[in-house]
């Protein structure tokens, strides 16, 4: 292998490395805000750091060996606790991180590192100079463990059991054995099931002694799972468990040191919150069915006030607790903005490394937290936005200079919450955008229509065919894309505006919801409005012909005769529907035993949608369930067909 | 031909590695990302070395190597541990568990390929 290859293999490998550190030690900060970092985070920091430095000495890049060396030796005295793991000394450990992160992209981009490496060592000496020794206690010997295990420890693995007998935390051994072709899947996997709640210190490989043709291990881990769960992880795989730990029943101490060991959280799939949303749903029509049910017992069964006031009690406690219930679940789906925020400074360095700017970012509103769908889709327009902030707002530093401003770029990127929106604003102090510019190439388009006159010349370039236009930023070649960036923005329920000046930046706000619903919807047209309906809620589809009787009208569906409605007569909506001629469209609708027929005047077909709450205008309208963003500005309202035809059914009787 | 196991978590160090012995006429090497591809790779060949780091995740390179002394097909195999200077402690663990050598990164390649021909008894 040549200079220039161990160099390539080098930087490939590196940048990776700094992408986990950064990433790892913003989860750090944010665990050590919850007070609970896990060991196993802590010294997958130092691993990486560990590995960069090995790398480097390999690859002979001396700036990056010494500087990762240096951090290296404050992240072992972190993780063997001999350093106090504190919110300070994480802040630290965030800017020794930068400026590693830095150092290596210096070396990567072939400029000289001897500042960034400087830079590094600097900021170890501020956290090693404010950080705080720990005392380490003598180990106890309050747990029999195989000395032949104990001798295959690290000297960190050794340190890690210490500090859980310390803690007195329970510490088991698992014996299990492997099929000695096929081990490893099922190792992998107990593996991980263990450590989701278990912090597992040692894993010791053996010869079974029943049968050769097995691999046997002895996985030495301390736990607060109950012993019940963990003998459930060892059914499958058919192995063993002992307590191994005999602490005295007195000595129990709160497990608030310096580095507490356990989790208070799991890992849950999205698709069980899904899920648990659908049948929230489920829920929520029965709730909603509750109330007529009630009011229809009060009548049928003659129930004296009393009871019938207590029955209205306990109907609105469950209501209550179900809005409860559901609010909870909707809360439980938002994550903090704060690992997108790392993405995005990752991001603009890299894209300012490339195209050769300097750009300084800073960013604000890590604890912002948004539905985690919102937080997944707002990726793509963000780093859509950050690029064209790099690329086509940043000017060179020399044309910056002559402009009298300082020759980096600034980007940043803040997100505020109030009530139940975020504004997530992305900024630039470049060149701005030429809204002349952007009027002549949406011109060129035809975009300008009559209904787009209005708006600023600057708004068109949300628009498609604007957006890709050469020469709208002063750069061309690259399309910009932003009607995508709208496009996605608009699906989410949100909202994007731009402000610019010439010269002096550019701003970008998105709007957004902090929660969203997804529902496959089926959308029809009545009175001149569109409709949205659960198509969980729909019997069937049908076109019927309705006819009078008794003054009601009828129509014959299935050998049943059912009530039929008239949609904007149910909602209220006004409008009239059009003149019925022949067969109706018409949508059939259950609650509880009660079908009912309800017309419409056009269906519109199926999709997912996401559903916006209406907020504090929700209750004024009967049965609708909030509003769904379609194309061209316009909004459906999600309507609950069985509370509609609850009510119905019961005022009619 | 010589068989060498090289184990190391670092893809691009292992790549180092591996293309250092391989430099060596009658050499060849299979590598492993951590402890437990080892056990996976070692009874699928004959190896006559084995190269391992220390600090892996999983399985550590302690825990392989105190399995490949008790393992009555493997138990002879020469084993040469990579450390660093800061896992001195952890080195002198592994000597006592019956690593056979070792050899602390960053090295030149030279030092490898002449620890590695001492093992081999080439």
């Amino acid at each position: 292998m040549d200079e220039r290859q161990l160099l390539k293999h080098f930087n490939a490998e590196a940048e990776e490395l700094v992408e986990t550190l950064l990433a790892d030690v913003d989860l750090l900060g944010r665990a050590i805000e919850n007070g609970r970092p896990s060991p196993a985070l802590v010294n997958g920091i130092f691993r990486t750091v560990h590995t960069l430095k090995g790398l480097a000495g390999m690859a002979n890049v001396p700036s990056v060996h010494h500087a990762a060396h240096a951090f290296e030796d404050v992240l072992d005295d972190v993780r063997m606790g001999r350093i106090r793991l504190d919110r300070s000394l994480v802040n630290g450990l965030g800017r020794v991180a930068d400026e590693l992160g830095a150092l290596v992209r210096a070396v990567a981009s072939g400029a000289s590192a001897d500042r960034a490496g400087d830079r590094v060592v600097e900021e170890l000496a501020t956290v090693r100079g404010t950080s705080v020794p720990e005392l380490e206690d003598a180990a106890d010997d309050l747990v029999a463990i195989d000395p032949r295990v104990l001798a295959t420890l690290t000297e960190y693995e050794e340190h890690r059991l210490r500090e859980n007998i310390r803690a007195r935390r329970p510490l088991y051994e698992l014996r299990v054995a492997f099929d000695l072709v096929s081990f490893d899947q099922g190792f992998r996997s107990l593996n991980e099931r263990l450590a989701a709640e278990s912090e597992i210190i040692g894993t010791l490989p053996g010869v079974s002694a029943d049968d050769p043709m097995k691999i046997a291990f002895r996985i030495l881990f301390a736990s607060d799972a109950t012993t019940e769960d963990l003998a459930g992880l060892v059914v499958e795989p058919g192995g063993e468990l002992e307590l191994l730990s005999r602490y005295p029943a007195a000595e129990a101490v709160p497990i608030d040191t310096a580095m507490p060991v356990a989790s208070s959280s799991i890992r849950v799939d999205m698709g069980v919150f899904d899920e648990l949303a659908r049948l929230a749903d489920d829920l929520a029509i029965q709730v909603a069915g509750l109330g007529a049910t009630c009011a229809s017992m009060a009548r049928h069964l003659s129930l004296s006030p009393r009871e019938q006031f207590e029955l209205r009690q306990q109907q609105r406690s469950i209501e209550r607790a179900f809005g409860q219930w559901q609010e909870r679940l909707v809360d439980a789906r938002l994550v903090p903005l704060g690992p997108t925020l790392v993405r995005a400074r990752r991001l603009v360095d890299k894209l300012a490394g490339q195209l050769g700017r300097s750009v300084e970012f800073d960013s604000q509103g890590e604890d912002v937290r948004l539905d985690k769908t919102i937080v997944d889709r707002l990726a793509e327009p963000l780093a859509h936005l950050l690029g064209n902030a790099v690329d086509h707002g940043i000017e060179p530093a020399s044309e910056r200079t002559a402009a009298g401003k300082a020759p980096a770029g600034s980007i940043r990127v803040a997100a505020e919450s109030s009530g139940n929106r975020v504004a997530l604003t992305v900024a630039d102090d470049g060149r701005g955008i030429d809204s002349e510019a952007v009027r002549r190439a949406a011109e060129a388009r035809g975009v300008v229509t009559t209904a787009a006159g209005s708006r600023r010349p600057l708004d068109m370039i949300f628009s498609p065919g604007v957006s890709t236009a050469a020469g709208v930023s002063g750069i061309s070649g690259r399309g910009v894309g932003l009607d995508a960036v709208a496009a996605v923005v608009a699906e989410l329920g949100g909202e994007i505006r731009v402000e610019t000046e010439t010269g002096r930046g550019t701003i970008f706000t998105l709007e957004l919801p902090t929660t969203l619903v997804v529902l496959s919807a089926f959308l029809v047209e009545a009175g001149g409005w569109t409709y949205a309906v659960d198509v969980n809620q729909l019997v069937e589809l049908g076109l019927v012909e309705p006819e009078s009787r008794d003054g009601r009208r009828r129509v014959r569906w299935r050998d049943a005769e059912l009530a039929y409605h008239e949609l904007v007569d149910l909602v209220r909506a006004g409008g009239d529907p059009w003149r019925r001629e022949g067969r109706v469209p018409c949508l059939i609708a259950r609650n509880g035993s009660t079908q009912a027929v309800i017309a419409v005047d056009r269906f519109l077909g199926e999709r997912d949608v996401i559903v916006k709450s209406l907020g504090r205008y929700a209750p004024s309208l009967r049965g609708v369930g909030g509003a769904i963003d379609l194309e061209d500005d316009r909004i459906a309202l999600l309507i609950d067909l069985p509370s509609l035809i609850g009510e119905e059914a019961l005022a009619a009787r | 031909m010589k068989k060498v196991l090289v184990v190391e978590d670092s893809a691009a160090v292992r790549a180092m590695i591996v293309s250092i012995v391989q430099t060596v006429p009658g050499i060849e090497c299979v590598d492993a990302e951590d402890g437990l591809a080892a056990l996976k790779a070692l009874p699928a060949d004959q190896f006559d070395a084995i190269l391992t780091d220390i600090n892996m995740p999983g399985l550590t390179g302690l825990e392989l190597i105190s399995f490949v002394r008790c393992h009555p097909n493997y138990k002879q195999i020469p084993i040469i541990i990579i450390s660093t200077e800061k896992t001195e402690a952890d080195r002198e663990r592994g000597l006592s568990l019956g690593a056979s050598d070792y050899i602390t990164k960053p090295f030149v390649p030279g030092d490898l390929q002449r620890v590695i021909k001492h093992h081999l008894g080439i």
